[in-house]
């Protein structure tokens, strides 16, 4: 069990946001966790990471406690995350925004580089692009950026949060074989997602989370052919591979 | 270490949160508080004329003036949350034009008096218009600026007596018996009428919806907008009626001491005044008099007390320094106590309630410092707009083609406003808001092109669309936060494309916003007001004076809040603080607050975003109810359950176009709706 | 960065020059003195500016300890920081006055001001050429600093986003306090180079500098490096120019005037903000 929650309880204010979460992550897989807005999704995620505080629960990486860690301090542990709404440094450079993402690694030159090359591997646009800046990139790009610069770290680890978010439909399928790849070449992905369809598509496993609660827990392929959640979030009851032929009336 | 620091972290934070006397204040009732207040109006009253010539005059300046200025910058920096950094510019205006209008063209001080406040008020209004936009602390900088302005011009003209000042400034003549010569008593009394009108004309604002849309500004000033709130007037006349008080502060000097010079008037004079409204609690009446009383008091009270010269010794082994006097020191301890009141107890000595609640909630530190960009990310979320009745309550609502069971009851909750006169006629059928071509383009991104919607009167619309698709957009051109590159919005036959926020919201259109815009720290009650203090009529002037009609729109105003309270199904919960509701609740909080401006058409964003089943059933039946009562509502939702079971129409936006309109049942068939939502058709793993 | 107005910084500024000032004396160089020259007179130089640097950068990082970071923490508003600042601003002025007195205190002349050469009627004298090099010098290694470390990039990327920075394992804490030391370290050979152009030092004499200072930067946009090179520049010829227009005494106001002006109609400055947003 690489990464495991367990009923973990976040608050806004007075507001209740996640309310008692327990999932786990093992090594190598692709987990993802899907929901409607509002669920609790990337809150779950921002805590893993830090960056909001655990009102009650426990967070263990790799066997250790890491609830309360401040969130500069996951990254050299292993724990990598690629934001929501991506969040890149518009005013850096693709090359500087990929620097920061192995801003923790201070001595290690040599797998730097490595990583580097793997990154341009993954996403030869990018080193098309090394000298942009980061704010001039296309929506696909930035996610590209960002996924990339998540994985200068080298994590083990890797938290995407709402990867496809604002990009159109070939894109993400592009995005999501990348995700594939990712976790193919090694790296643990925990994946939150509002498309579902794609999201359980690639996942291993999967949980629903529902207003701050973990409604359903499965394997991904399970999940897909389940109809509650078809209905709750692929659309009605409209099978998630071939169109319906419109009814003519 | 650790630990100590621990500690120190949990006393303070104890210190600081757990208000005792604010709590206490606010507990007693009415007649207590009239009793204390009787009790010190009599102590300033009666034992002044008990003292020495000294203690009167220090009593008048600076005690009397102090307090003042005081709650004139209370006004200012307390209500409205404006930094303003120069008020000594609007007291140096007061006070010169005292000067010039008495000795120059030999007025009496009692003519030159209106004058002076409505000089400093013009002021006011010449500064805060331009810059009244501004950031925080820019504003400061800009007001700073301007005191200093102020104070250097007064240096190098001529006509103000440059650095020499201007003598002989005439003293007020005789009044209600009383000669206002050389004696500091009289001037002490004059300051003491003039608080007491400045009290009365805070107490005034509090409660009215000019305090009210202060309030909503400091906590919200977009959420405020979209409310109907004229934030930017509402600001400017906080600015003007600081600015007066500041000249009338400036009048009273000015006629009793008769000789003024640019000296007088120093930046760290704003300072003190600030120092004073915050060390003694923004926003309070009672905390800012005694935080002026404090700061006027105390300096004057050690350079004469043993206790002064004990605190120069201790302060000069400190610093090793010969100082002699401890107002030597005064302004060092000064810059000290306002580092260590903003540590360790923010919200001043005697904060008002809100303030407190305000400042006692805080983000987490990298929170904090993201704040700004995600309130810009988090403006450009969805609202919800809340539909208006047209005409009386009717039996039925109007709008044909719904097919949906209509109530056959009046709502009198939901507020009615005469229909407008549509500059189109009747043929232009039930449209109440259509959009025509509408095109926004931020820089190289297109977020909408050329959508076309056109929204039935008295119907449930649903816009739902893949993240990014441009549905928050497409509300916020409608409501006004954007412009529109090109296309129509038509509202009642009437174009609304352009106009200010508040302005579309008068015209009738109210939203709600995807991630809750209450008022956290107002009560559900004064949520809704600043709702519908939308539709007073009465001016700004006429709420200061009390006038009649003022009153009469706050009392049908209040109890018109409760009934919406208790049309969404949270009047018990009236008096709570907004932010203390369950997430439930405030949902239906901020559609009450909606459909208190009176719109004729309801824009929700995302209003069942986290809620669960139970949650979004009765999401429903309010929305239903909401249109039973004769309003249009336009819904942005990913539910897409609820979007098929309760809208009447549904657009599909992806990439910012429309990709299909039309029922529910029909859109949910559509192959485009389907590729949009779940990526090309033949992808397999 | 921090969407802070450092009040303080004038003190910090102040602190410099008084700095200047010690280390002149520490050195045993004495207001009788006569000027120095050649390697004397730059090692001089080079040290007193050190100990500047190094005095204001550490006053500088004590004040966000304990004025700032604290409200930092609490996330308080905006107009607390602002009131902590002018009350650290008032509180280091005062500390001075108490301790050195209200009066001007003279600075032995170190460097010879001889005029080199004429330029269009302006008077090139080798102190300004002292203060002008410097500047230069100083602000092309801030530049590439930032450009180019890591630390750097690190400051930068807290500026933009800082939730993400820290997701990035940039240390916030460590980040604000070496801004505000590299603040002060600009600070105190501003002061070195203050002290040798006006040779006077007092209490308050960093509040006008200071106003000024942050005139520059919105002049050039807040936040943009380049930007505040070029708002110094051109509010001192502004400056200058209003003063010969209408006369010396209204150079301060120019200077107001400018910066209310700017705020007022293009709160991005001249080159465009980088860092932080002027508009509500």
């Amino acid at each position: 069990m690489l990464l495991e929650l367990t009923d973990v309880h976040v608050h806004y204010g007075k507001v209740e946001a996640l309310k008692g979460i327990s999932l786990t992550v093992d090594s190598g897989e692709i987990v993802t966790l899907i929901g409607g807005n509002g669920a609790g999704k990337s809150t779950t995620l921002k805590t893993i990471s830090g960056l909001r505080r655990v009102t009650s629960g426990s967070i263990r990486f790799k066997g250790e406690e890491i609830a309360g860690v401040p969130a500069h301090r996951l990254v050299e542990r292993g724990l990598s995350q690629a934001p929501e709404g991506r969040g890149i440094f518009p005013g850096m450079t693709v090359m500087e925004n990929l620097e920061m993402g192995a801003y923790a690694r201070r001595r290690a030159r040599a797998a730097i580089a490595r990583e580097l090359e793997r990154v341009f591997g993954l996403f030869p646009r990018l080193a098309e692009r090394r000298r942009q800046p980061g704010g001039t990139l296309s929506g696909g790009e930035q996610q590209m950026l960002t996924i990339g610069r998540a994985l200068m770290a080298g994590p083990e680890v890797l938290l995407l949060d709402e990867p496809s978010m604002g990009l159109a439909p070939k894109l993400v399928v592009q995005i999501f074989d990348i995700v594939t790849e990712i976790n193919r070449q090694g790296t643990t992905i925990l994946l939150v997602e509002q498309n579902a369809a794609q999201a359980l598509r690639r996942a291993h496993r999967a949980y629903v989370l529902e207003t701050g609660r973990i409604v359903r827990s499965d394997a991904a392929a399970a999940l897909l052919d389940d109809e509650s959640v078809k209905a709750a979030y692929l659309g009605g009851d409209v099978s998630s591979s071939e169109p319906e032929v419109p009814p003519t009336s | 270490m650790q630990r100590l620091r621990a500690r120190f972290a949990e006393v303070r934070r104890h210190v600081s949160v757990v208000d005792p006397v604010a709590r206490w204040w606010g507990r007693q009732r009415l007649r207590m508080k009239l009793t204390v207040a009787a009790a010190l109006a009599t102590v300033a009253i009666a034992v002044p004329p008990q003292l020495t010539r000294y203690w009167q005059s220090v009593l008048f300046f600076p005690v009397g003036v102090y307090m003042l200025l005081a709650l004139g910058l209370n006004i200012v920096v307390g209500a409205a949350g404006l930094l303003d950094l120069g008020y000594v510019a609007f007291y140096a205006v007061g006070a010169y034009t005292t000067a010039v209008l008495t000795t120059t063209h030999g007025w009496t001080a009692w003519q030159a008096l209106p004058f002076a406040v409505i000089f400093a008020m013009v002021a006011g209004v010449l500064l805060g218009a331009p810059t009244l936009r501004l950031r925080g602390d820019y504003l400061a900088i800009v007001t700073l600026g301007f005191g200093e302005i102020v104070r250097i011009v007064a240096q190098n003209s001529g006509s103000l007596g440059e650095a020499r000042g201007i003598t002989g400034i005439a003293h007020p003549g005789k009044l209600v018996g009383t000669d206002f010569e050389l004696l500091p008593l009289p001037y002490y009394y004059l300051t003491l009428v003039a608080i007491g009108l400045a009290i009365v004309l805070m107490l005034r604002l509090t409660r009215s919806r000019v305090g009210r849309s202060w309030s909503a500004i400091r906590e919200d000033e977009d959420a405020a907008e979209a409310m109907g709130v004229h934030t930017f007037t509402m600001k400017l006349w906080a600015f003007a009626m600081g600015a007066s008080t500041g000249g009338l502060a400036g009048w009273v000097y000015a006629s009793k001491v008769s000789f003024i010079n640019p000296d007088n008037f120093p930046f760290f004079f704003s300072v003190i005044i600030l120092a004073a409204v915050v060390l003694g609690g923004m926003g309070s009446i009672p905390g800012v008099l005694a935080g002026a009383f404090a700061i006027g008091f105390l300096p004057e009270y050690l350079r004469n007390a043993a206790a002064g010269a004990w605190l120069t010794d201790r302060l000069n082994t400190l610093t090793g320094g010969h100082v002699n006097n401890i107002t030597e020191y005064r302004v060092l301890l000064f810059g000290l106590a306002l580092v260590a009141m903003m540590v360790f107890r923010p919200q001043g000595l005697l904060p008002s309630r809100q303030r407190a609640a305000e400042l006692a909630e805080a983000p987490s530190p990298e929170q904090a410092m993201t704040v700004v960009t995600e309130a810009a990310e988090d403006a450009l979320v969805g609202t919800e707009g809340a539909g208006r009745e047209h005409g009386p309550a009717p039996p039925a609502p109007p709008g044909a083609g719904t097919g949906k069971a209509v109530t056959g009851r009046a709502e009198p909750a939901v507020p009615t406003r005469p229909r407008p006169a549509t500059s189109k006629g009747p043929t232009h059928g039930d449209i109440v808001l259509e959009l025509a071509d509408l095109t926004m383009g931020f820089g190289g991104v297109v977020a909408l092109h050329r959508v076309s919607i056109g929204i039935e009167r008295g119907g449930i619309f649903g816009i739902i669309g893949p993240n990014g698709a441009g549905k928050t957009t497409l509300f916020n051109c409608v409501t006004g936060v954007f412009r529109p590159t090109s296309g129509a919005i038509v509202l009642n036959g009437r174009s609304i494309v352009g106009r200010k926020p508040h302005r579309i919201t008068e015209a009738g259109i109210a939203r709600t916003f995807q991630n809750i815009r209450l008022f956290p720290n107002m009560t559900a009650v004064e949520n809704v007001l600043v709702g519908a203090d939308a539709r007073h009529r009465t001016s700004v002037p006429g709420a200061v004076l009390g006038l009649p009609r003022h009153r009469r729109e706050e009392r049908t105003g209040r109890a018109e809040a409760r009934r919406l309270l208790d049309y969404v199904g949270i009047v018990h919960r009236a008096d709570d603080l907004a932010r203390n509701l369950p997430y439930g609740d405030q949902r239906r909080l901020e559609i009450a607050r909606a459909v208190a401006t009176g719109p004729s058409v309801v824009l929700l964003d995302e209003p069942a975003a986290g809620m669960n089943p139970t949650e979004k059933r009765a999401l429903i039946e309010l929305i239903r109810k909401i249109r039973g009562s004769g309003l249009t509502v336009v819904l942005i939702e990913h539910d897409v359950g609820l979007v098929m079971g309760v809208c009447d129409r549904v657009a599909v936006l992806d990439f910012g176009e429309k990709i299909a309109e039309g029922p529910p049942a029909a859109v949910q068939q559509d192959a485009r709706v389907i590729e949009a939502y779940l990526g090309t058709t033949a992808d397999a793993p | 960065m921090l969407r802070l107005i450092n009040f303080a910084h004038s003190e910090i500024f102040m602190i410099g020059i008084f700095a200047s000032l010690f280390a002149m004396d520490g050195l045993g160089i004495d207001v009788a003195d006569s000027p120095k020259k050649g390697l004397a007179l730059a090692a001089t130089l080079v040290a007193v500016m050190l100990a500047a640097m190094l005095a204001s950068g550490m006053a500088a990082v004590a004040v966000e300890r304990v004025a700032y970071r604290p409200l930092r923490r609490r996330g308080a508003p905006r107009l607390a920081a602002l009131i902590t600042a002018i009350g650290v601003s008032l509180f280091l002025q005062e500390l001075f006055a108490a301790r050195y007195g209200r009066e001007f205190l003279g600075f032995p002349r170190v460097l010879e001001k001889r005029r080199l050469f004429e330029f269009h009627g302006a008077d090139i004298r080798t102190d300004k050429v002292l203060v002008f090099g410097s500047a230069i010098v100083l602000m092309v290694c801030l530049d590439r600093f930032m450009a180019t470390s890591r630390l750097g990039r690190g400051v930068r990327a807290t500026a933009q986003d800082a939730e993400t920075a820290a997701l990035m394992g940039v240390d916030i804490d460590r980040v604000v306090m070496l801004t505000f030391f590299l603040g002060g370290l600009l600070a105190g050979a501003a002061g070195t180079l203050y002290g040798v152009f006006f040779e006077a030092a007092r209490y308050d004499i960093g509040f006008l500098p200071g106003v000024k200072a942050f005139t520059a930067a919105v002049l050039g946009g807040i936040g943009n490096i380049r930007g505040a090179l070029l708002g110094g520049l051109l509010l001192g010829l502004l400056e200058n120019w209003g003063a010969t227009v209408l006369g010396g005494e209204w150079k301060d106001v120019f200077a107001f005037s400018v910066l209310v002006l700017v705020l007022m109609f293009r709160p991005t400055g001249l080159l465009g903000e980088r860092l932080g947003r002027a508009r509500a």
